[in-house]
């Protein structure tokens, strides 16, 4: 019940705002967030729709579990059709916004049309109204925060906003809310550039219900006990995600020089222990750590750069200390460029931020450049004299910024990899599944992530189901199917509760079902909750298909299929796909081509 | 015998050093009990850059001048 039972929807094109109630049959089948975002998308538009043109559909969905008091209840979601890759994009957020978005009245704020000028929508306790943005059209997202709320003198409003790279339509822009929260994959940025949106404020005073309050507050203070008992949990406080990077180098499955290799001579100096390391001068790259909205965990990052640095020296707009590197970013900054420069990797970070951009996506883009450079394909006349070379920290923070501003190469690299390496002519160079760019994970040692890489709905992506223990326990393809399928539906319901994913080292499933049922009406089990997360994932399947997307596209690049990893734990092997593939389509009852099933479609209440 | 020893993640704060002394025959389980850190916090061991599953955890022996890496799990992020 701690739904507003009613969604806002937006038309940019005629300039029309109409609040309409929540459809709660929806609500029910889908939970919320991801879900329920799938679900008014593929209502609302369709699937065929240009990604940047105005019959795209951006909608930001909250959970039901979305401004409780339950920890990490801060979460909400971006869902349109994706520019990078033409599937369904759905790109998770904390921060303050999710929370203040429902407080402001509205479960889900549905946008459709294009602006014919630039716009901002504000939305205050059920007041909503759209704004001129030419003023801050062409800004930084810090910029056009710090703007809005001085326009509208209130410093309560939470924003979320695109920058320039989201206005110039890079294929991997980011939404950016609270200065350095991002909804950062699929580039949901650049499509709320294409609809003249530059920004959505939100501040309300409305609270939320829930249906149990009494067993509610007990249930949620257990599960928050839970948390702080936990150890790894207590793990991700102290060290943050980044405590992964050397895990991963000891593994072997780092990629490192665009997946050349899986492991990185200079890892140590950009992992979370070098974040917490004093030098001689007293100067620790770590200055605090944060939490999102209602967070127990605090996994952020707060660091800042010495001022010495290269990149800084002259640039005391950047002597404050901002969001720092989560393992992602170390990653894309650090190892899949060759790069051991922490300030550099932490300036490239602020930059993605200011910018509103993907930092994934943008490092291995960079990457597969980089490898062009070093092949001869790209030359510094193309770069603005930049020697593009793998291990130049210069180049990294040079081009991110460029590419922020989208000037000179950064135009070129703001197509992303599987856009510029065939604008090369090299595709295979492209570290991508339907053009999405891999996360920090190689496939050759984590299998079954690669199975979940290969089959995800918004292509390369970590984040959409879980195998990371049957992977480091056996470094085969066999047996990995199943857990890839179960892990991606509870995933799916993880992802649409309005909870944030680090809880599930101490949360099972259980521990969700108990919460959402005290918060929600009706009765919400593992099983019924498991079965709305496999409907959720075969809905985004049905809009990839009907978006034009076939099993073709459930694959890894060839790098990861032929090329045996050259060292770790997994020297000598390649990802087993196709020993993989067919038993998947299998267990998730779809035919041998990739297509769910009339059967499959029926038990889920989709056919 | 003599380890080196190196641990990932937050299981630094379990046993932060580089090296170990373990009786001779001792096990892959044993030298994670000497080194105090719970087996339900690793994700995986490898003795000279070669996976031990946990299977064998309890039998793998260890020889001096071993190099023993001890993983945290992996969480995503």
């Amino acid at each position: 019940m701690s739904w507003q039972r009613q969604i806002l929807r937006v038309n940019l094109t005629d300039s029309t705002i109409r609040a309409e109630p929540l459809n709660m049959q929806w609500a029910s089948d889908y939970i919320g967030e991801r879900g329920l975002g799938t679900k008014y998308l593929w209502e609302n538009m369709d699937p065929k729709a240009e990604p940047l043109g105005p019959d795209n559909v951006l909608i930001f969905a909250t959970g039901p579990l979305t401004g409780t008091s339950a920890s990490t209840s801060g979460r909400y979601a971006v869902l349109t059709k994706s520019p990078l890759t033409g599937a369904i994009a759905c790109s998770n957020s904390g921060g303050k916004f999710g929370a203040e978005l429902k407080y402001a009245g509205y479960d889900l704020l549905l946008v459709e049309g294009r602006a014919e000028e630039p716009v901002y929508l504000r939305i205050e306790d059920g007041d909503v109204s759209l704004h001129p943005a030419k003023k801050i059209w062409g800004k930084t997202v810090w910029e056009t925060e710090e703007w809005i709320r001085q326009e509208h003198n209130n410093p309560m409003l939470k924003v979320a906003t695109i920058g320039i790279a989201g206005e110039r339509g890079v294929r991997y822009a980011a939404v950016v809310n609270d200065l350095h929260r991002a909804a950062g994959r699929s580039g949901v940025g650049a499509v709320m550039g294409s609809k003249n949106l530059k920004a959505v404020a939100a501040r309300g005073t409305c609270g939320v219900s829930v249906d149990d309050p009494k067993r509610f507050m007990e249930v949620t203070s257990r599960m928050k006990d839970m948390l702080a008992g936990d150890r790894g949990t207590r793990g991700l406080t102290k060290y943050g995600t980044n405590a992964m990077m050397d895990t991963m180098q000891e593994f072997g499955g780092l990629p490192t020089r665009n997946f050349k290799e899986v492991q990185f001579e200079g890892y140590d100096k950009v992992d979370a222990r070098a974040m917490l390391a004093i030098g001689a001068d007293g100067h620790r790259n770590l200055v605090t750590n944060t939490a999102c909205f209602g967070c127990t965990i605090a996994c952020g990052r707060i660091s800042h750069i010495h001022k010495d640095h290269f990149t800084i020296v002259n640039r005391k707009e950047y002597w404050h200390a901002s969001g720092g590197l989560e393992y992602e970013t170390a990653y894309a900054f650090g190892p899949v460029v060759g790069i051991d420069d922490i300030d550099a990797c932490t300036f490239a970070g602020y930059l993605m931020n200011e910018h509103g951009i993907d930092p994934i996506s943008f490092g291995v883009t960079l990457a597969a450049a980089m490898e062009l450079f070093e092949m001869g394909v790209i030359s510094t006349e193309e770069t603005d004299g930049i020697e593009l070379k793998f291990g130049n920290a210069q180049a990294l923070t040079v081009m991110a910024e460029k590419t922020g501003k989208q000037e000179g190469f950064g135009e070129v690299l703001g197509l992303g990899s599987r856009r510029m390496c065939e604008k090369y002519g090299y595709p295979e160079l492209s570290m991508t599944v339907k053009g999405q760019e891999f996360a920090g994970y190689d496939s050759r040692a984590l299998q079954g992530m690669g199975l979940g890489y290969a089959t995800g709905n918004r292509g390369a992506c970590h984040l959409k189901h879980d195998t990371f223990e049957v992977d480091m326990e056996d470094q085969t393809g066999s047996g990995k199917a199943e857990p890839c399928k179960a892990s991606q539906d509870w995933q799916a319901v993880v992802d649409s509760s309005g909870l944030c994913m680090f809880t599930m080292g101490a949360w099972g499933p259980e521990e969700f079902a108990e919460q959402l049922d005290a918060d929600s009406e009706g009765d919400w089990t593992v099983d019924r909750m498991t079965e709305s997360g496999e409907r959720i994932w075969n809905l985004e399947r049905m809009f990839n298909m009907a978006a034009g997307l076939t099993s073709a596209d459930d694959t890894l690049p060839q790098r990861l299929l032929k090329d045996p990893a050259p060292s770790g734990t997994a020297k000598g092997r390649v990802n087993e796909l196709d020993l993989m593939l067919p038993e998947y389509y299998r267990l998730r009852g779809w035919t041998d081509d990739g297509q769910p099933t009339t059967e499959t479609l029926k038990r889920l209440g989709l056919g | 015998m003599r380890l080196q020893v190196k641990v990932t993640g937050h299981l630094v704060d379990y046993f932060a050093d580089s090296e170990t002394l373990l009786p001779d025959g001792a096990t892959v389980e044993e030298a994670l009990s000497g080194l105090g850190i719970p087996t339900d916090q690793v994700g995986l061991v490898s003795v000279n850059g070669v996976a031990v599953n946990k299977s064998v955890r309890g039998s793998r022996l260890l020889s001096d001048g071993d190099s023993l890496t001890v993983m945290a799990p992996l969480t995503g992020g």
